[in-house]
């Protein structure tokens, strides 16, 4: 018999922790708005690397999304290109997401 | 950061055509290069015709016993039952075929999910490498001015050399 192996996976550190708060007065001004509500993967990913290219750094950008595979994504791509997750949200089938533009 | 010191580096084959099949390469790499990784696929064989200008890429469900046949329309339980249509029919009904790509596309399209051609100008835009396959554009005889610009002709060498320092490489 050989050790046990531990297969727990490693905690991924996040910059941040995205912020879930129901409360839309103090949501982030966003500089631009992407709806992917009906799209499905990739689109969404997609769309966002688009968008958040076409803002200045600092600025936020606002995703609205239908598709439950998006939570997963956007942490991944937040995670893979730096952008920061700093608010999102979940209700009636839509997934949203305030992205802000690190670089 | 890759192994090499420069972006995370994806190199790609696309060995298949169907309309199925076309959609890993041009999915993954599109979201590679979203997820600011360096990409290259190598369109070779049957995979080529997917860099034409006109793209025909079909599903072929005969000899596919895996693959669900849904209606795009109707009622949500008719929409999910699967049809069983055995090979035999699959296989000598004319415009079977046209039938299932056109019922795919339908579905994909309801479903949100992009079009081939929608994926290959992502693709473009975002500076991945598309390599055309010199060999096999001789072998079955295409000819080049019917492949799209971006389309970059080469061997197996160029493909390796890339791929040489890649962090993903996988053969669709």
């Amino acid at each position: 018999m050989s050790e046990p192996v531990d297969t727990q996976p490693t905690p991924v550190e996040t910059a941040t922790e995205p912020i879930e708060t129901q409360d839309p007065s103090s949501d982030p001004t966003p500089a631009v708005e992407v709806d992917c509500r009906g799209m499905n993967c990739p689109l969404p990913i997609l769309k966002t690397k688009k968008a958040i290219g076409t803002i200045e750094i600092g600025q936020i950008l606002y995703l609205v999304a239908t598709d439950p595979g998006s939570i997963p994504d956007i942490a991944a791509f937040s995670r893979r290109t730096g952008h920061e997750i700093v608010q999102q949200r979940e209700g009636d089938g839509e997934y949203t997401f305030w992205l802000r533009r690190t670089k | 950061m890759s192994a090499n010191g420069g972006p995370t580096r994806m190199a790609l084959i696309a060995s298949q055509g169907t309309l199925d099949w076309a959609y890993p390469p041009f999915i993954l790499a599109s979201t590679g290069a979203a997820l600011d990784m360096e990409v290259a696929v190598f369109f070779t064989f049957y995979g080529l015709p997917l860099l034409m200008k006109d793209l025909k890429a079909k599903v072929a469900p005969h000899a596919n016993p895996a693959m669900p046949m849904k209606m795009p329309f109707g009622p949500e339980g008719f929409q999910k039952f699967s049809w069983p249509i055995p090979n035999f029919i699959s296989g000598v009904v004319p415009g079977f075929e046209s039938f299932a790509t056109s019922m795919m596309k339908e579905t994909f399209e309801k479903k949100g999910v992009a079009t081939i051609e929608e994926l290959r100008e992502a693709c473009i835009e975002s500076d991945v490498r598309l390599i055309a396959c010199q060999m096999t554009m001789d072998v079955f005889g295409f000819d080049q001015k019917d492949f799209i610009a971006a389309a970059e002709l080469g061997g197996a060498a160029t493909f390796l050399e890339f791929a040489a320092d890649a962090d993903i490489t996988l053969f669709i």
